[in-house]
């Protein structure tokens, strides 16, 4: 697993490596940074980030334990 | 043939993760049931009612049983599926190769044979099976060949549904392993890309897949708009456009997968449901030989093969069905010669045309048939061979 953002080689936070295996795929071989991811998906950082705090909040998820 | 075998045709059904993920529950699965059966899903084919990850309680109990989550199943899941039984669909579940599922309830890993009798024993017709928390030092193949010997001797019969992302060259062993279907890719998401993708991957895979053992290109997301069990932030993340939906749908009809559909039904708008049972695409899905399709490059030459791309599917009556898939930016002519599928003008042989998308004939063609398709759509024809 890489620990630099594809796009713009930033270094990875462990939400950043999670919210890529939620939102691309579970075995993806691609991590982004939340801006970059946001450029991907063409939504911006802000609706990813609202998505890390579902899922952490839910505690219904491991990668968010 | 008499009867359908479990594995014989792609599955049919409905699977609670892509809306539901963890928040299911009895009354919510049954109600499903109930609008497979209303709204005419089960007359299309759509059989089974899965229920995927999170069903379970976090720990087995003292006899290292698997225990329905009290909470979700009141009634345990026997009910669960005597009530599926009872409207004349199938049931399914889900359990996964490791030790743990990938939401973190227990795996089924040396657990498999007390397993699959268990699945038995509740009524269960088709296993979804993951591959979250596999220990490194087994072999994921091993795996799925012991689970596949659990179900099959587990005294009912119990589709297998493979489900390791296509990893350790599952291409390579996984029709030996008695699975019925397999996963060849990562988890779809609602969205354009992640479709273009997934369905490029599987491009010239078309030997891998056939009876009693399909390739599974994830659930459909078809319907979705965004939607999922996280709500409160709208669509910001995720939804296609109906085109897009539909040459997603057409894809996977006519690459062999299995149609699991991974919307709310309860609110299927009018498109969702007319393009989910639509009676000709899920004929050329559901054809008794479910062959393969293969790409034809479309001229002209110079539109890149992952922009625009032909899909030849052989039928079991002598007909062929052709996809002309739209993966660019732009509305384009694509053109397919016959000479690309055998035909050539010498032959003395013409197709007549069916339009699979809109129902209706459309004449006949002799040397090439050259439709316009809008930007990420697609135009599904089935070609009948006229010998002049």
């Amino acid at each position: 697993m890489s620990g630099t953002c594809h796009r713009c080689a930033a270094t990875l936070t462990g939400d950043e490596k999670a919210i890529c295996m939620k939102l691309i795929s579970r075995n993806t071989r691609e991590f982004y940074c939340l801006d970059c991811l946001g450029e991907k998906l063409g939504c911006g950082r802000g609706p990813i980030e609202e998505k890390i705090r579902y899922y952490r909040e839910s505690g219904n998820c491991v990668l968010f334990r | 043939m008499d009867q359908k075998l479990p594995g014989m045709l792609p599955a049919l059904g409905w699977n609670s993760w892509n809306t539901f993920t963890w928040d299911i529950n009895e009354n919510l699965i049954k109600r499903m049931a109930d609008v497979m059966v209303e709204e005419g899903y089960l007359e299309a084919g759509y059989e089974y009612v899965v229920i995927d990850d999170c069903w379970s309680l976090k720990e087995r109990d003292a006899e290292g049983r698997l225990v329905p989550d009290p909470a979700k199943f009141p009634n345990g899941m026997k009910a669960v599926a005597d009530y599926i039984h009872s409207k004349g669909l199938k049931f399914g579940m889900y359990s996964c190769a490791g030790t743990h599922t990938c939401a973190g309830h227990p795996g089924s890993f040396e657990h498999e044979f007390e397993d699959a009798r268990q699945f038995a024993q509740w009524g269960v017709d088709y296993l979804k099976y993951d591959y979250c928390f596999k220990p490194r030092h087994v072999s994921g193949e091993l795996l799925y060949k012991r689970m596949s010997l659990a179900l099959k001797n587990c005294g009912r019969d119990i589709l297998f549904s493979a489900c390791n992302w296509g990893e350790d060259n599952v291409y390579q062993w996984i029709r030996e392993s008695g699975a019925h279907s397999y996963r060849s890719t990562g988890d779809i998401q609602d969205r354009w890309d992640s479709i273009k993708n997934i369905a490029l991957s599987q491009l010239e895979k078309e030997p891998f897949t056939g009876s009693y053992c399909h390739n599974d290109m994830d659930m459909l997301v078809v319907g979705m708009y965004g939607g999922s069990n996280s709500d409160f932030i709208g669509s910001k993340i995720g939804g296609c456009t109906d085109a897009q939906y539909r040459s997603h749908f057409a894809l996977w009809c006519m690459m062999d997968s299995p149609l699991m559909i991974g919307c709310d039904l309860r609110k299927a708008n009018a498109f969702t449901k007319e393009l989910l049972q639509n009676k000709d695409l899920l004929a050329i899905n559901q054809d008794p030989e479910s062959r393969g399709a293969y790409r034809i490059k479309v001229e002209p030459q110079w539109f890149k093969a992952e922009d625009a791309f032909v899909l030849a599917k052989v039928l079991a009556d002598g007909d062929i069905a052709l996809g002309f898939f739209n993966f660019s930016d732009t509305a384009r002519e694509l053109s397919l010669q016959f000479w690309d599928i055998g035909l050539p003008y010498a032959s003395n042989v013409s197709l007549s045309l069916y339009d699979c998308i809109n129902h209706k004939e459309l004449g006949s063609f002799r040397e090439r048939y050259s439709p316009t398709v809008p930007s990420g759509d697609c135009v599904v024809v089935r070609a009948h061979l006229e010998v002049l």
